[in-house]
């Protein structure tokens, strides 16, 4: 019988062993092709898939998942592939499209079939892959999957689609320099000298993400605005749609009596706007000040699983402003709910009717009764 | 008529009916429309009284005075009105965040029931004047029905949200002192009805018309020289008292200043082809008055209001709300020529459908439904939707069936204006009565 010191260290090797290298096995299974062996798949043209069995990562260090495939026909290594990534973690209900949902999918180009995907809070959490290499109808091997962290090298290999998933997951910070100013003078990468009396600004590299993937935008700003209630507004330019007060945000802060804060904190969340369309830029109107001047401290696209921290910033009174795409009976709900909400004036508004409407049932029934009688 | 139906429904129990349903279609609009001028409006007596202003504006102070009035007894049940009406003077005018600010509160439909209280209150003593101006005439109970439910004023005052009612019920009561020979009553409520509203300006000749009437048939010129001070002194006040006391208005990008200041400015200047046949319809108008003999002060203003407000709507109808201006002149001549009832109900339904069909969206929008919630708002308009359908055949489409409905519209005008100006003075109401019977 070995010894307990003896069963640590073969542990604590193999550990090691597995931790130094970050290999691990995963089983590879075939849709709509045929396995040949040794790892080796032939892809049929019409929508082919491996899926992978990944193993858990055992390090839970800040790693991701390397993917490689080699093309075996010569011929083809150097064509552009069309890939579709769908992943699954363990909480994922599994059930659509064969076990993965189109929420958990990424479309991109790939000539070398080597692609990285880092970010611990979605890799690490995959128990599933599904790789599909569309119109190709070729032959692959595929090579074990490796949890491995990230460096410049594999940077290069990250699907530009899998970056936006990561940042719309996540959130990221819009720089100061990305704001540029109208009805505003910049003076600094983030900093606004008042210009005219509609003053606003607008970050000026697309941010291509979907709304419904995005938890809001988050402001952080100091705006020394001498009047004691100040409006705001917020626009979205999307894929489809230019900058339009059909698709807005309305609010006001009110300082109270109180001295403005030296730095405002809004949170503006996107879910209320039901947008299936893709954002491209924001535009954020301020209220006019002569002598103005803005100040950015932070803006941030706030990712879904950051959200619950920025709930606090929500202003007050907001109004969202938008007609597409809204699911149906929300109209109804939010109306109800609307009403419900000041219910001292409802009860009041009910018992004037009610009043009115008895007083003329009343009358009309003494007329028919009055018509019989004769 | 019916003898059953004559005993079963006397006139006492009609009218209650008519005002208490009139009363419920009222009630049932107040809380759920708002248009931004109705902020603004409401912005502005919110700016005023917590500012201790009294001199706003040279324009439209009665109905300043009157919405303040209402405004100190409403106060105490509205929330946050520091915030919710906000204004930073002197632009007075709502922008579209003050719009979606206001209606993103849940006390939404509170304030705009509160607001339209002043317009609820003078719209039912517009009806009380009504009746009284057509007492005595069998028919009534008919014109009353015609201003209760007439789809003009209930939009302009509980769906677009205007102060109509005010302004027309001061006219009215001028009508109604001319009828009952109190010259100084009703110089003093023409007074206000040119304090609350710059078209009213247009019925400065119609008054003057009357009080020579009324000396020439009374062989009396003291009471109605005084009169005519009166409204000439009253008029020019807020220009005295900005001269001699260095008055400033307050707010200096009103709506109103850019609506009809003092007829010089916006619609005769903008629509260059409007002046002329304006001025030929009315002097037509005035010059077959004189000739007419007309002998009752309260006919000589009705017929002269009802004769120059007509003319200005041939070339459009402007704002949806302005034609409220017509609509009460309109009624009030019912009671020398009953019979253009029918006109006056044309005239009305003409107006509705041809802003129905206004595809713009400028008046009957979405908008005026953001209290509800803020997604009307961009939803397309009855006109659009009538052109995605319909409409899809240019023949009939939205912007061809408005203008047939503005003819329409014109026309009833033209039959009013006709039989107004064709009706002898022998005329008895007792004879129009019984053909209307």
């Amino acid at each position: 019988m070995k010894s307990l010191g003896h069963r640590f260290c073969l542990a604590l090797f193999c550990l090691c062993f597995f931790g130094a290298h970050g290999l691990t096995r995963a089983s590879v299974d075939v849709i709509n092709g045929e396995a040949l062996g040794n790892n080796h798949f032939q892809l049929k043209q019409n929508d082919p898939q491996l899926h992978f069995s990944v193993p858990e990562n055992v390090n839970y260090a800040q790693q991701g998942l390397l993917v490689e495939l080699e093309a075996l026909d010569a011929a083809l290594a150097k064509k552009e592939y069309s890939v579709e990534l769908f992943w699954a973690a363990k909480t994922d209900t599994l059930g659509v499209s064969r076990g993965f949902s189109k929420q958990h999918r990424v479309e991109f180009t790939s000539q070398s079939l080597r692609f990285y995907l880092p970010h611990p809070q979605i890799a690490s959490q995959i128990t599933k892959l599904r790789v599909d290499i569309n119109n190709c109808a070729c032959r692959f091997k595929v090579l074990p999957l490796q949890w491995q962290s990230e460096t410049a090298e594999l940077a290069t290999l990250v699907p530009p689609a899998w970056r936006n998933r990561i940042r719309s997951f996540s959130g990221f910070d819009i720089a100061p320099e990305d704001w540029g100013g109208q009805g505003f003078v910049q003076v600094g990468p983030g900093q606004f000298k008042h210009g005219n009396w509609d003053p606003r600004i607008l970050n000026k590299d697309e941010i291509n993400l979907p709304f419904k993937e995005l938890a809001g935008v988050y402001f952080e700003f100091s705006y020394d605005v001498p009047h004691p209630v100040h409006h705001f507004e917020l626009f979205w330019q999307t894929d489809r749609h230019g900058i339009s007060a059909k698709r807005s945000v309305h609010f006001a802060t009110d300082r109270g009596g109180e001295a403005w804060p030296d730095q405002q904190k809004l949170f503006i969340p996107f879910a209320p706007l039901h947008s299936q369309q893709r954002l491209k830029r924001l535009r954020f109107d301020l209220m006019g000040c002569g002598e103005c001047t803005l100040v950015l401290h932070r803006t941030r696209l706030v990712g879904k699983q950051e959200a619950a921290k920025y709930q606090d910033f929500i202003p007050p009174r907001i109004q969202f402003v938008n007609t597409e795409g809204l699911p149906k009976g929300l109209l109804a709900h939010r109306v109800i709910s609307k009403m419900a909400a000041d219910k001292g004036f409802f009860i009041f508004y009910a018992l004037v009717i009610l009043l009115v409407l008895g007083l003329l049932v009343y009358l009309l029934l003494g007329l028919f009764k009055g018509r019989r009688q004769l | 008529m019916n003898p059953i139906i004559n005993n079963a429904i006397t006139t006492k129990q009609a009218l209650w009916i008519c005002l208490l349903l009139a009363l419920l279609i009222r009630l049932a609009l107040m809380p759920f429309f708002l248009h931004m001028d109705l902020l603004s409006e409401m912005r502005r007596i919110h700016y005023a009284s917590e500012n201790a202003v009294y001199y706003p504006s040279f324009t439209r102070i009665s109905i300043f005075y009157v919405e303040r009035f209402f405004y100190f007894f409403t106060k105490p049940f509205m929330v946050s009105p520091d915030t919710l009406f906000y204004l930073s003077v002197p632009y007075a005018s709502a922008t579209t965040t003050d719009h979606f600010v206001f209606t993103g509160d849940a006390s939404v439909f509170r304030h705009l029931f509160l607001f339209k209280l002043p317009y609820l209150v003078f719209d039912g003593l517009c009806a009380w004047l009504i009746w009284l101006f057509f007492k005595g005439q069998p028919y009534r109970l008919a014109i009353l029905c015609l201003w209760l439910f007439n789809p003009v004023t209930l939009y302009a005052t509980y769906i677009f949200g205007r102060f109509e009612v005010i302004s027309l019920f001061f006219v009215i009561l001028s009508a109604y002192g001319l009828q009952q020979k109190r010259l100084i009553l009703a110089s003093f409520a023409f007074v206000l009805a040119l304090h609350a509203r710059e078209i009213n300006t247009l019925f400065l000749p119609a008054f003057f018309f009357a009080l020579w009437v009324w000396a020439r048939q009374n062989r009396s010129w003291r009471t109605p020289i005084l009169s005519a001070m009166i409204v000439l002194v009253a008029w020019r006040i807020p220009g005295f008292m900005e001269h001699w006391f260095g008055l400033q208005s307050v707010f200096i990008q009103e709506s109103n200043l850019v609506e009809i200041p003092w007829l010089k400015k916006s619609i005769f200047v903008n629509q260059d082809g409007l002046i002329l046949p304006f001025i030929a319809v009315s002097s037509f108008a005035a010059l077959w008055m004189i000739q007419q003999h007309i002998r009752d002060s309260d006919r000589a203003f009705v017929t002269g209001a009802t004769a120059l407000i007509l003319p200005f709507f041939l070339a459009g109808l402007y704002s949806a709300h302005y034609y409220t201006w017509a609509i009460a002149p309109a009624l009030l001549s019912l009671r020398y020529v009953p019979r253009a009832w029918f006109a006056v109900v044309v005239m009305s339904f003409a107006w509705l459908a041809y802003w129905c069909f206004d595809s713009s969206g400028a008046h009957f929008t979405g908008l005026l439904l953001t209290p509800l919630d803020a997604s009307f708002f961009g939803r397309p308009t009855i006109g659009q939707l009538y052109n995605q359908t319909i409409g899809l055949a240019q023949v009939v489409s939205a912007a061809n069936m408005r203008q047939v409905f503005f003819s329409i519209l014109v026309a009833a005008q033209a039959v009013l204006f006709w039989k107004l100006l064709n009706a002898k003075h022998g005329d008895t109401l007792a004879k129009s009565s019984e053909t209307l019977r």
